[in-house]
């Protein structure tokens, strides 16, 4: 009996686990917000829902009331890389709630000029055909504020987990929301 | 080194693969336990008495599932890859035909990977119309050269596609997003390569996962090198590529020691790629 139990596990041991991981990271994709990458059933390559191209993006409300954008990538990737991996492979409110404090209570700079997408303004177009300015509301106006040892401190943060999703036809690319986001107010 | 590469041909076949395993722990520990890994695979490395003892594979498997289990959700594939293999080290230390064990696991992992591989790129919706490698070649970066190259579109053409898939990120907006600056050549080429990928990744789960027709079969071990060759010289996985080396070294026939020495050539080389 044990030579047949130990015969039986030398072949099927490993080829059960296998496909056991592959069944359960369709579970995961099934129930949660999992990159396709992750989860060992080997989908990376097959889409380009990678972690890689998952990102945060947060707003947030200065202590004198004013509404700000917040660049928080360095600042994540540098200091909470691990958090900020985990989070893109795999979205869970938990985690989204904790990078939602760290931003909230983070120290921030202004950052000066206009930001990033401003210099894209003519290329930028909505999916739906709507108007992207428009779509863009007053955002577009709101300063920039960089997560790093500044003096400015928010009273309030918003952050978001985002995709790409790709238009071979029309070379197209553009972002859409994973999951809810996560606030963090210090009135609360 | 001549007399060090002719003594690993002369070792039996299951020692030399339990020792190119273990020159993978010591190359590319698991994160978590990357100490822990390392010293596993130095001690199995040192002696050969060690290399086949089944408590010390034990341990390395039992180290690898605990670094899975903790971030199940982050590790890449070739990571729980290196799980499985060190659970089959062990079950081939414990066997008393260490060579069966690891030829008839290498052979499947091999097989049941390059399976799902295809499946995931068949259904996935972004590889059977090369929508996936296009947007690589487009704004991944990775590939810059090579879709300079090909792609009649400058280096600066493509680093303001990337530019512009960054700004996109600082402040995104729901349906809001940016044409891509492209090429009809590179997305030809984007498609070839797709095509490419999925007829190589079709080809070896069906020679790996089945007996017949006996040729192929015999002869699996050729579209895996032709695999590595062509896509690890371009794709910058060399972990996974050494992992499926050394399945590819574990699993192929005795009698057909090139395709062996190619494997283990191959394994050499990749670093270098």
């Amino acid at each position: 009996m044990n030579r047949r139990l130990q015969e039986f596990g030398q072949r099927y041991l490993v080829p059960l686990l296998v496909c056991s991981v592959v069944i359960t990271q369709q579970f995961f994709l099934a129930t949660s917000e999992m990159s396709t990458w992750k989860g060992s059933g080997f989908g990376m390559f097959g889409t380009i829902d990678s972690p890689r191209e998952r990102f945060i993006a947060a707003e947030g409300i200065l202590e004198d009331g004013t509404h700000v954008n917040l660049d928080i990538t360095d600042a994540l990737e540098e200091s909470y890389s691990r958090l900020y991996w985990s989070v893109r492979c795999r979205l869970t409110s938990a985690k989204l709630n904790s990078i939602a404090a760290i931003v909230g209570n983070g120290a921030y700079d202004l950052e000066e000029g206009p930001p990033p997408v401003a210099a894209y303004l003519q290329r930028l177009e909505h999916r739906d055909g709507d108007d992207a300015l428009e779509a863009y509301d007053d955002q577009l106006r709101r300063p920039l504020y960089k997560f790093w040892q500044g003096d400015a401190r928010l009273k309030s943060a918003r952050v978001r987990l985002w995709k790409l999703t790709f238009d071979p036809e029309e070379e197209f690319i553009w972002v859409n929301p994973v999951g809810e986001a996560a606030s963090y107010d210090f009135t609360s | 080194m001549i007399s060090q590469a002719k003594r690993l041909f002369s070792l039996p076949s299951h020692l030399v693969t339990l020792k190119l395993s273990a020159l993978l722990l010591i190359l590319y520990p698991m994160n978590d336990l990357y100490v822990v890994m390392s010293v596993l695979g130095i001690i199995l490395l040192v002696h050969d008495d060690l290399t086949k003892n089944h408590w010390v594979w034990l341990a390395a498997a039992l180290a690898a599932c605990y670094a899975l289990i903790s971030n199940w959700f982050s590790l890449n594939n070739h990571e729980f890859l290196i799980a499985y293999w060190c659970i089959t080290c062990w079950l081939a230390a414990s066997s008393n035909d260490p060579d069966k064990v690891l030829s008839w696991n290498a052979r499947i992992l091999v097989g049941l990977t390059f399976l799902f591989a295809e499946l995931w790129k068949i259904f996935g919706g972004y590889f059977l119309d090369g929508s996936y490698l296009y947007y690589v070649f487009l704004a991944g970066g990775r590939f810059a050269g090579l879709a300079s190259f090909i792609g009649d579109l400058t280096r600066e053409t493509l680093a303001e596609n990337r530019a512009a898939v960054d700004a996109l990120k600082t402040l995104p907006v729901e349906g809001v997003g940016v044409a891509l600056r492209g090429s009809p050549i590179l997305k030809t080429w984007a498609i070839v390569f797709s095509y490419w990928t999925i007829l190589i990744e079709a080809i070896i789960p069906i020679v790996y996962l089945s007996r017949r027709p006996a040729l192929l079969h015999r002869y699996r071990s050729i579209p895996l090198l032709i695999f590595i060759a062509t896509t690890y010289a371009i794709v910058p996985l060399h972990r996974f590529a050494l992992v499926l080396n050394i399945f590819g070294f574990a699993q192929c026939p005795q009698d057909l020691a090139w395709i062996r020495g190619l494997h283990l050539l191959l394994f050499l080389l990749i670093p270098f790629f």
